[in-house]
């Protein structure tokens, strides 16, 4: 031990010695002013009570004795002559006594300078004790103000003061109280900046006021900071006080260094914490104010900011200059600096190379030339870029009060917590927009789908409106359409706002000229008021409604309508809305098109319906008539008819005027039966009841029967038939009566329409499992013009033959009618003058059938009566008679 | 002679029908409406029935199956006479049991040929029916 060893050189020797050995030991151990104060206090006490000074008190009796009894011994006789012999003795005495005394008074001086040494030493062990001990305390405390306190406490066994305080400087330059012991002053503020004045680093002006008079600073170069320590006493402070701060400003350093490292790496951390939780934040949120929530909460304890934002590019719009503007999307306080949600921003890029701006003031976004409505404190403000800055997205800002620092490091740190945010702006950017465009893309998809299934316009803009409110904000939504000819337009949808005069189903007039002109220049018109003075509709001016898009459909020059959507809200729309709304416009107009057409030919349809039913009406009515007035005919018919034929059974009675009477009446009476026939066969056929009954029957035994009956009428005009019938019996499945019916129909219009002495064939053959069957006539035949209106009922050719010839207009209808009833055809050939051709195919050629025994009866009764029809006798009555 | 009943609201045909069968040698007895048929029939016993469709108050198809739901009557032949002559009305006749029917204006002759018709059917089927019966009683 050192120490030890100063201790024993002390005792032992002089105090030089003592000095000389503390003196070695300090430069040989090399320990820093360790032994300052000891080497010190040593030193000073050899200035004041030094050994030559002692060595010269002590022994200075004796030099005066030996001088003296020198002199007696050589210089001055007279004195040894008359002190005699004891002279010497005396001299040998002196000398001895004057040594002895001179030794004894070195040797108590000696005690006492090693005394004090023992005693300096002792204190300096103390001293060296408690110093290293603070340093201890300090190596093993991990936290400054800990650090700090304990040594202010410790520092009080060394040293007397009344006050104590440890500043810090900040990066700015200015410095900033971290520790205040003893004595507190109203101006000292922990973590505060201390008022710069010259010698007072801890802030106190006048420290008079506050009755110290004593002060002593050092400096803590860990933490690039000063002690000062202050004492009511005047010069309470010397070098000695200085060394021991000094001391222990050196045991404690590193001790706050290790803290400060702790601080920094615990700090570093929190940070990489921090950033870690936003990185997450950015990777899971999608929305910004989310991830800023995130981001203010990991950053609060790291940072000394109190209020954070973004404002963004607007990724619709670019710009080809350098300033681009963005808008401010959060803010965590409104109107603080002047900025508020919603704001438009000036991105000033090119201002510094990091792209990290910051100042103080009340205004950093320039929003406010007027400053009534900027910030109302000065407060620093720092921007980062959030994004490449050939790319930017916006700008992350953060504000502090004025009296904080917003340093390089926050910068940095900020910085990358931008660009821990910025992908995540980016990607719920690519996320929006590619939502968006899907969900536009599903939405015109959806409208065009449900369009095209709808017919009606209405329902069409209700689609519409239903579809887009997810993609496009609007408080009223109208659709109109065109009316043809005047070209005004009809409310024809609405939904959200009402405005007056602008219901659904009121006219309103074409759009203003302007209006027209902008939509023909750009098939929409987008707009949005600054003031409601200037909607010149009063309707959309009291609905408030400031923004409008409107869309044309169809074709610009004859638009089908339009599609208008407004918002109270002003620039609520822009051109992504009109694209996306011309997209729609294009798919849904050749839909609306159709649906008016579509609409159009319904209104037509449904009249044509109704005339169509009214006309069937008319006609059922007509069939209905004509039947009924038929069956009523019948009866009274009847009657005469048959009461001729009992007048003609006794035509013996009657004279031959009588009989031709007779004769005119029950011809007349027969055509009456056969017009009404006619007529019935005619309504039957009207209302769908003309029916076949077929059975099989012989064709040659029908053509035999109809040649017999066919003959007296024949006569009456010197007519021949001749009849062309293969001597095979042909078999056919038909209605019998009513082939009959038709053959006799066109062999009587044959004898008609001929003249007398003419002749009528009659061909009856088989063809493809047909009856074909061919009248041919040698008559007056039919005129190209009357052919085309043959086959309609009622129809006769006007000529005078015709006329004369009678007839009901019927037959040939009934006839053509009774062939495509048994699935075959009638046609007509004729030349005016030479003769007609009538041909007719009725399929069903048959085999010829089993007849059972048992309905034999049946089978005749069928036969008998079917001979008995039609109810046609050609006989002449006079003939009978 | 053979006894004909000639049911029809109309006086006129009743008076034409009556001539008509009278000249060819028939009796006549007259009945003017449906509901009259039966007790008339019942009565008169006819070997035949002229039934006329369109009547006022009981139309001839319900004055039929009155008819062929007695047993006392229904073996009497009957001809409907109509003035519609519509297939279906055809059909209806045959199904309620009609032998045939004559449709309005008939022909000169039609209806003396039609009952003459009607009633030696019946009584060449009423001889082969006994005739049946012997044959089965002699078999």
């Amino acid at each position: 031990m050192p120490a030890a060893q100063i201790c024993v050189a002390a005792k032992s020797s002089c105090s030089v010695t003592a000095i000389q050995v503390a003196n070695n030991l300090r430069s040989s151990t090399q320990i820093d002013n360790k032994y300052a104060g000891l080497y010190s206090s040593l030193r000073s006490f050899a200035k004041t009570d030094g050994a030559d000074r002692l060595r010269m008190i002590a022994y200075a009796p004796a030099v005066v004795t030996i001088v003296i009894v020198l002199a007696i011994e050589f210089g001055v006789g007279g004195i040894r002559n008359s002190v005699g012999s004891w002279l010497p003795l005396a001299e040998v005495a002196a000398v001895l006594g004057s040594v002895l005394a001179g030794t004894l008074w070195f040797g108590w001086g000696q005690s006492r300078i090693a005394t004090q040494a023992m005693s300096v030493l002792n204190m300096a062990e103390d001293e060296r004790r408690i110093v290293s001990a603070i340093g201890i305390g300090a190596n093993w405390d991990l936290d400054i103000k800990r650090i700090f306190a304990r040594f202010s406490n410790d520092l009080t066994t060394l040293i007397d003061y009344d006050r104590l305080t440890i500043t810090t400087a900040r990066r700015d330059g200015r410095m900033q109280l971290e520790f205040v012991s003893g004595m507190n002053a109203p101006e000292d503020e922990i973590g505060g900046v201390v008022l710069s004045v010259i010698g007072h680093p801890d802030g106190l002006v006048n420290p008079r006021d506050y009755g110290l008079h004593s002060q002593m600073t050092v400096p803590i170069s860990a933490i690039d900071g000063t002690i000062t320590i202050r004492s009511r006493d005047h010069d309470a402070y010397g070098p000695h006080h200085v060394d021991i701060m000094r001391q222990v400003v050196a045991q404690i350093s590193p001790g706050i260094s290790n803290a400060i490292n702790y601080q920094e790496s615990q700090h570093r951390v929190m940070e990489r914490t921090a950033l870690a939780e936003i990185g997450r934040a950015a990777t899971h949120e999608t929305d910004l104010d989310s991830i800023l929530l995130v981001v203010s909460g990991a950053l609060s304890n790291l940072m000394k900011f109190d209020h954070m934002g973004t404002f963004l590019t607007d990724p619709n719009e670019t710009s080809d200059s350098k300033q681009e503007t963005a808008k401010v999307v959060c803010w965590s306080t409104p109107n603080l600096l002047g900025i508020n949600v919603g704001d438009s921003v000036t991105l000033e890029t090119t201002q510094s190379d990091t792209g990290v701006l910051s100042g103080l003031g009340r205004d950093p976004l320039g929003l406010n030339s007027n400053s009534a409505t900027a910030g109302t404190e000065d407060r620093h403000w720092m921007q980062v870029p959030l994004g490449e800055q050939s790319k930017l997205l916006g700008m992350l800002i953060v504000s502090a009060p004025a009296d904080a620092v917003l340093s390089e490091d926050e910068a940095d740190l900020l910085q990358r917590v931008a660009n821990q945010i910025a992908p995540a702006i980016q990607n719920a950017r690519l996320t929006a927009d590619l939502t968006r465009t899907l969900e536009e893309r599903r939405v015109v998809a959806a409208i065009g789908r449900a369009a095209s299934s709808e017919t009606q316009t209405r329902r069409i803009f209700a689609v519409v409106a239903e579809e887009l409110e997810s993609i496009i904000p609007f408080d009223r939504f109208a659709a109109t359409i065109a009316i043809p000819e005047t070209r005004d337009l009809e409310v024809s949808y609405v939904q959200g706002s009402h405005c007056e005069g602008r219901e659904e189903g009121s006219i309103i007039g074409t759009p203003i000229e302007d209006d027209i002109r902008e939509l023909r220049a750009r098939r929409s018109i987008l707009r949005s008021y600054e003031s409601l003075n200037d909607i010149a509709d009063q309707g959309i001016a009291k609905a408030g409604l400031y923004s409008w898009i409107q869309i044309v459909l169809g074709e610009v020059t004859d638009p089908i309508g339009y599609l208008s959507f407004r918002s109270k809200k002003t620039n609520a729309y822009s051109d992504v809305h009109v694209e996306l709304l011309e997209g729609i416009a294009r798919q849904i107009s050749p839909v609306l098109k159709n649906a008016q057409m579509f609409e159009l030919e319904r209104g037509l349809r449904d009249q044509l319906d109704t005339q169509n039913r009214e006309l069937q009406e008319a006609n059922t009515a007509k069939s209905r008539f004509l039947s009924t007035v038929s069956h009523e005919l019948k009866t009274p018919l009847t009657i005469v008819s048959g009461f001729i034929d009992l007048l003609a059974d006794d035509a013996d009675q009657f004279t031959a005027e009588h009989l031709e009477a007779l004769n005119i009446m029950r011809k007349n009476s027969t055509r009456l039966g056969l017009l009404i026939n006619d007529v019935l066969d005619i309504s039957r056929m009207d209302a769908g009841k003309l029916r076949i009954e077929p059975t099989v029957f012989q064709v040659n035994d029908l053509v035999h029967e109809l040649d017999k009956s066919f003959e007296p009428l024949l006569e009456t005009k010197n007519q021949t038939l001749e009849i062309g019938v293969s001597e095979d019996i042909v078999w056919i499945e038909a209605d019998r009566n009513r082939v009959a019916q038709l053959v006799t129909n066109l062999i009587s219009n044959a004898h008609k329409y001929s003249n007398e002495n003419s002749t009528i064939r009659l061909n009856v053959a088989v063809e493809d499992n047909s009856l074909s069957v061919v009248i041919e006539d040698e008559g007056i035949g039919i005129s190209e013009d009357d052919q085309k209106q043959l086959f309609t009922a009622f129809f006769r050719a006007e000529n005078r033959v015709a006329r004369e010839a009678g007839g009901t207009g019927l037959g040939l209808v009934i006839a053509r009618s009774i062939a495509e009833l048994h699935g075959g055809d009638l046609w007509l050939n004729s030349i005016e003058n030479q003769g007609t051709t009538v041909a007719f195919k009725i399929p069903g050629i048959s085999s010829e059938p089993v007849v059972d025994a048992n309905d034999e009866d049946e089978q005749s009764m069928l036969a008998q009566r079917s001979r008995l029809y039609p109810d046609t006798d050609w006989e002449d009555i006079g003939k009978s008679a | 002679m053979k006894k004909i009943l000639v049911v029809d609201d109309s006086s006129d045909i009743r008076l034409l029908l009556s001539r008509t069968l009278k000249a060819a040698g028939y009796t006549v007895s007259e009945a003017t409406d449906g509901d009259e048929v039966l007790a008339a029939t019942l009565s008169y016993e006819p070997d035949m029935i002229l039934l006329d469709v369109a009547m006022a108050r009981v139309d001839g198809f319900k004055a039929l199956a009155h008819l062929k739901q007695d047993p006392r009557t229904k073996r009497i032949p009957v001809i409907m006479v109509t003035a519609k002559g519509h297939p279906s009305d055809l059909e209806t006749a045959r199904s309620l049991g009609a032998l045939d029917y004559i449709n309005k204006p008939w022909a000169h002759g039609e209806v003396e040929l039609r009952v003459q018709w009607a009633i030696t059917s019946v009584m060449r089927k009423r001889e082969q029916d006994a005739q049946l019966k012997i044959d089965r009683l002699a078999g």
